[in-house]
């Protein structure tokens, strides 16, 4: 596709391409921040509460500066991937476990449904109670969060695997360990996968409440201290943070996803 | 010499019989052709004799194979691995075959795709790669459950002059499940009829190559007659159906 063509044809495909690919979705951002940015300035917004996107970008730029705001956002990216790794690894083993063996699932099945009824923000006072407010708190919170995605998706994936595919296996004199990992597993993968993406999403929104209750440093801390010393370009630009890092992680695993998944005979790819 | 031997097969489903007290003997290098009515329990008996069904009354010997492999199945639709390409689909269970590969994929004529995945294929190429599959292994009979009902017509011949093919090529017996009598009629060595459930053999046919257009048309009469599908074939009189 990339290579120059003289057709017509080929012309008007590459002006169609390179129109599609036009980040439109930038288009709405823009416009909003220059009409922000005019109405702050005209001092039609209360500055203690809205100020200007420049000032949020001065305020943000200060923090890069003094090298501070690297500390606060390695100190969020660090809790997100170590509870998303707790979180999802044991997501994944259990859901490999309940996904393929009866026993287990009729063990663990219920419980797990009951504990995943709780509204997840009910654990905090009790985690609080239990482990204090330190990291360890913090750290089991979000794996809570990032554990039930993975683990749901997993069991439904696997649950899913078409009998006529374990046949072929069967028929191909495959062992029960050939059948499970060279089967079920990867015909279950676009499920993992989907788990694990949804798992680092509530990794990050659980991060961000576990900041937001005590924290000396990360970038929930610094919407709370944000709104400790009212300083709405604080806010701002640490929602505009967390924004940017949780698409970029997004954008990562998908991006992996689909590398991994193009097997795939979907629309997309 | 019998390859496939099965005496007094009896199964039921939850006390409702299927199958009643099947006889059959498929020989080395034959093609037979399992014939019936819908739901009269065709697929039921190859699933028996695949091994994916170990519940049933009776006796089911395969012969072993040379290489310990003794059936091998190709199902209704391919189902090939989607995550797999052509060349690691063939080669599924079949890992110590891999310097067949190019052998079989040019018998099937596969030959260019074998880096293509299943997605990439039409329907009639799906089939060949299960059919490649299946054969890797050499196995002793193999065992086809209606494999071409959802091609067309002109992919279905194709795919059938593949399979006598590769009988020549390597001997291999096969047992084929079939609705399409003229299909029976044209792939086959001999057509064991089965009737309703619970269904047990009403008819075996020598088809044999070499017979006449006639004879032909004469046996499918005579096989949907007793399939109780049509009225009392007439008795052939060659020289009026010249005309
Ligand atoms: N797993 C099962 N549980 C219960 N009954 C079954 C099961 N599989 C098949 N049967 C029944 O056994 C009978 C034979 O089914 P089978 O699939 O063998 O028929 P068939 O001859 O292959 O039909 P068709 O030509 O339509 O494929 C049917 O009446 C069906 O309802
Ligand atoms: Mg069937």
């Amino acid at each position: 596709m990339a290579q120059a063509s003289a057709s017509p044809a080929g012309r008007a495909r590459g002006s169609l391409l390179t129109w599609e690919r036009l980040p439109l979705g930038l288009a709405l951002p823009v416009v909003g921040l220059l009409v922000w940015e005019w109405a702050a300035r005209a001092g039609y917004l209360p500055p203690w509460q809205v100020p200007a996107p420049s000032d949020i970008y001065y305020t943000v730029a200060d923090l890069l500066a003094t090298g501070e705001l690297w500390l606060h956002i390695g100190a969020s990216v660090r809790r997100v991937l170590l509870g998303f790794l707790i979180g999802g690894g044991l997501g994944l083993l259990v859901g490999l476990g309940v996904g393929l063996s009866k026993l287990v699932e009729r063990l663990l099945n219920a419980t797990l449904q009951a504990i995943k009824s709780v509204p997840s923000l009910g654990w905090v006072p009790l985690l609080i109670l239990w482990f204090g407010i330190g990291e360890t708190s913090k750290l089991t919170l979000i794996a809570i969060g990032s554990f039930f995605p993975v683990y749901v998706n997993a069991v439904a994936g696997l649950k899913g695997v078409e009998r006529k595919l374990i046949e072929v296996g069967q028929v191909q004199r495959l062992s029960k360990g050939g059948i499970l990992l060279r089967i079920m597993v990867p015909a279950a993968m676009p499920s993992f996968l989907t788990g694990l993406r949804v798992g680092l999403t509530q990794a990050w929104l659980f991060m961000v409440i576990a900041e937001l209750m005590a924290a000396s440093e990360g970038l929930g801390f610094l919407l709370a201290m944000g709104r400790e010393v009212a300083r709405p370009d604080l806010l701002l630009g640490s929602l505009v943070l967390l924004a940017l890092l949780g698409k970029g992680s997004d954008t990562l695993v998908g991006w992996l996803e689909r590398r991994a998944l193009r097997w795939r005979d979907t629309k997309e790819t | 010499m019998a390859v496939l031997t099965i005496k007094g097969l009896s199964k039921d489903f939850a006390g409702q019989p299927v199958l009643e007290r099947i006889d059959l003997e498929v020989h080395s290098g034959e093609i037979v052709s399992l014939l019936g009515p819908s739901g009269c329990g065709k697929s039921t008996l190859l699933r028996i004799v695949a091994g994916l069904d170990p519940d049933y009354e009776g006796e089911v010997r395969v012969a072993e194979g040379e290489e310990g492999r003794s059936v091998g199945v190709v199902f209704q639709e391919p189902r090939l691995f989607p995550w797999l390409t052509v060349r690691q689909n063939i080669l599924f269970g079949n890992k110590g075959h891999r310097e067949r590969v190019e052998a079989i994929a040019e018998a099937v004529g596969l030959s260019r795709c074998l880096h293509a995945f299943p997605k990439q294929l039409s329907g009639g190429m799906a089939q060949r790669c299960a059919i490649a599959r299946a054969l890797l292994g050499r196995p002793r009979v193999l065992l086809c459950d209606e494999p071409f009902s959802a091609l067309d017509a002109f992919t279905r011949r194709q795919l059938h002059d593949l399979l006598l093919d590769l009988r020549d090529r390597y001997g291999t017996t096969m047992l084929v499940v079939t609705h399409d009598i003229r299909e029976a009629l044209y792939l086959s060595d001999r057509i064991v009829v089965l009737g309703q459930t619970p269904s047990r053999v009403l008819r075996e046919v020598t088809t044999g190559t070499g017979r006449s257009e006639n004879e032909q048309a004469h046996l499918e009469a005579e096989i949907l007659y007793e399939l109780g599908f049509e009225r009392e074939p007439l008795p052939i009189h060659v020289g009026e159906w010249a005309s």
